[in-house]
């Protein structure tokens, strides 16, 4: 159990918006907006 | 005193808000400068006016009360929410605020009318689904607008919505989208600020995480879960179907609100798209979830005889009152306001500009100069300020079921044509037509067996969805494929990135 919660249930609350943040980074680092 | 220090925190917030609408009616020169500041928004400044544009009332208000209600298994709402800016960024927005530089769109609905090759029919539908959706949005805005303004001053309804009413109506009609994105930057700071300042006080205050969650635990064990395994009682709707059908509600229908999307075709520089998406969900996470931790925490301090909560919706303002003196909570007070005013300004913008420029301009009056143009998107602002305003003074007993039907609705005739005609090269204009009303009357009727035949397993906007989807293939598969030069200029393909493709 963490904070009340059980281990699964808490990886998934709160690992799933940090695994968005890292795909989030992958976009901006491959995308390429071309010239303005 | 506490009643004067509440007027002059309230009185100060307007007068911050009239100002900005001043100083930027003085940049407004034409009508690009009006519908899109000038395309001309710096990086923080379309992170904060996206984000506070999707932050409405009911997010702070709604998803607290949410959280009161049903416990952890809606806590996807928090992760779908801000994953909509970062959906509506990159897969709709970076690509068509590319072609949209190239073929100087001012708003969503010239990207359909280009890409369907139809100049009135498409805009017509688009532009009456846009006015119609905001317009009941609208209502609902300027509603939660007066209960907030009811609950700091207790002065009466009718009063409430008249001054909030003009003081959006005037800072919007004199500053456009310069206003709305400057105002939105200081109404986010402030919605973050507060939320990081209080949520902590407020969880520290119901016992700390680990207590708050063994108290919802002896309400019910499912209520630390991350879904309900049946709809087994009127709080436990989160089932893993549902859930799936509010991730296409939130996640991809409410990012193709017009009054979101329109946000991408104002920026300055193409390369904003980069890391604007990990920025806006960023930021938006951490708040929503906090959101909707004080509304587990009020359920904590209920529970155990600490305070009182009338409604659910009232979790978040209650918990507000119980941690801070009299003296102090109008500060805290103003950031309920402001996400709710931060939505309202750019809906009524919206509105002014889809009746300016895609009705009476593209459509009744195509010689109109740019004066003209800026003036009817006033003009309409002020009629929708008016009607939307009478229309709240006394709403309509189904309010809230109207405001989801009209994400159900944006989900059904947005979506589809947004993603076909962008990824799609077979797309057709009678494939779009097709989505979009069979989308709209579908939803309709789905949305009423739900409320008055009998409760649909997933949301009503997914059957509508599906059938918009189907409709999209069918009919465009049978009819005349689109011209190449369309296409061409469209840049339409399956890709994002368009200087590598073409």
């Amino acid at each position: 159990m963490i904070i009340g919660l059980d281990d699964t249930t808490f990886f998934l609350a709160f690992g799933i918006p940090v695994l968005i943040v890292i795909v989030l980074l992958i976009w901006g680092r491959i995308y390429n907006p071309g010239e303005d | 005193m506490a009643e004067f220090f509440k007027i002059l925190t309230v009185v100060i917030y307007f007068v911050v808000l009239m100002s900005i609408g001043t100083i930027a009616s003085r940049k407004i020169k034409t009508s690009q400068d009006y519908i899109l500041a000038g395309k001309n928004l710096g990086f923080w400044v379309f992170v904060f006016l996206i984000v506070a544009s999707t932050t409405s009332g009911m997010t702070l208000l709604g998803s607290s009360g949410l959280g009161y209600v049903t416990g952890w298994p809606t806590i996807w709402e928090q992760i779908f929410v801000p994953l909509t800016v970062a959906v509506c960024i990159i897969l709709y927005g970076a690509k068509m605020s590319k072609i949209g530089r190239i073929r100087g769109y001012m708003t969503v609905q010239d990207y359909f009318a280009d890409r369907f090759y139809s100049k009135r029919k498409i805009r017509g539908i688009a532009g009456i689904s846009v006015i119609a959706t905001s317009l009941v949005y609208l209502v609902g805005q300027y509603t939660a607008i007066s209960i907030v303004l009811v609950w700091i001053f207790n002065i009466s309804h009718a009063q409430a919505l008249l001054i909030a009413g003009t003081i959006v109506f005037l800072y919007v009609m004199l500053g456009g989208l310069y206003a709305v994105a400057w105002t939105n930057t200081i109404q986010g700071l402030a919605i973050i600020i507060g939320v990081l300042i209080l949520a902590p006080i407020i969880i520290n205050s119901a016992g700390g995480m680990s207590f708050i969650n063994s108290t919802l635990a002896s309400i019910d064990p499912n209520m630390i879960k991350l879904s309900y395994p049946s709809a087994y009682a009127g709080y436990a709707f989160a089932t893993p179907a549902f859930l799936l059908s509010f991730f296409f509600l939130l996640a991809l229908g409410l990012g193709s609100s017009p009054h979101i999307i329109n946000n991408v075709l104002a920026v300055r520089k193409q390369k904003y798209f980069k890391y604007a998406p990990v920025a806006a969900f960023g930021i938006y996470v951490v708040v929503m979830y906090l959101i909707k931790i004080v509304g587990f925490s009020a359920r904590a301090l209920v529970e155990n005889g600490e305070m009182a909560v009338p409604y659910s919706d009232y979790a978040f303002v209650a918990s507000v009152e119980h941690i801070l003196p009299d003296a102090v909570w109008p500060i805290f007070a103003v950031i309920v306001l402001a996400a709710v005013m931060s939505t309202t300004d750019r809906i009524m913008l919206t509105i002014g500009n889809t009746a300016s420029w895609d009705i009476y301009k593209n459509i009744f009056n195509p010689n109109a100069d740019d004066k003209k143009i800026t003036m009817y998107s006033r003009l309409v602002v002020f009629a929708a300020a008016i009607v939307t305003m009478i229309l709240a003074i006394n709403p309509p007993e189904l309010l809230a079921w109207l405001i989801w039907m009209t994400i159900g609705i944006t989900l059904s005739v947005f979506v589809v044509p947004l993603v076909a005609g962008l990824y799609w090269k077979r797309a057709t204009k009678e494939g779009a037509m097709a989505a979009m009303l069979l989308g709209f009357a579908t939803a309709v009727v789905f949305g009423y067996m739900d409320k008055y035949v009998s409760k649909l397993p997933m949301h009503f906007s997914m059957y509508s969805f599906i059938i918009a989807v189907a409709a999209m293939v069918i009919v465009s598969l049978l009819t005349k494929p689109p011209p190449k030069d369309v296409i061409e200029r469209t840049f339409t393909g399956p890709f994002i990135s368009i200087k590598e493709e073409k």
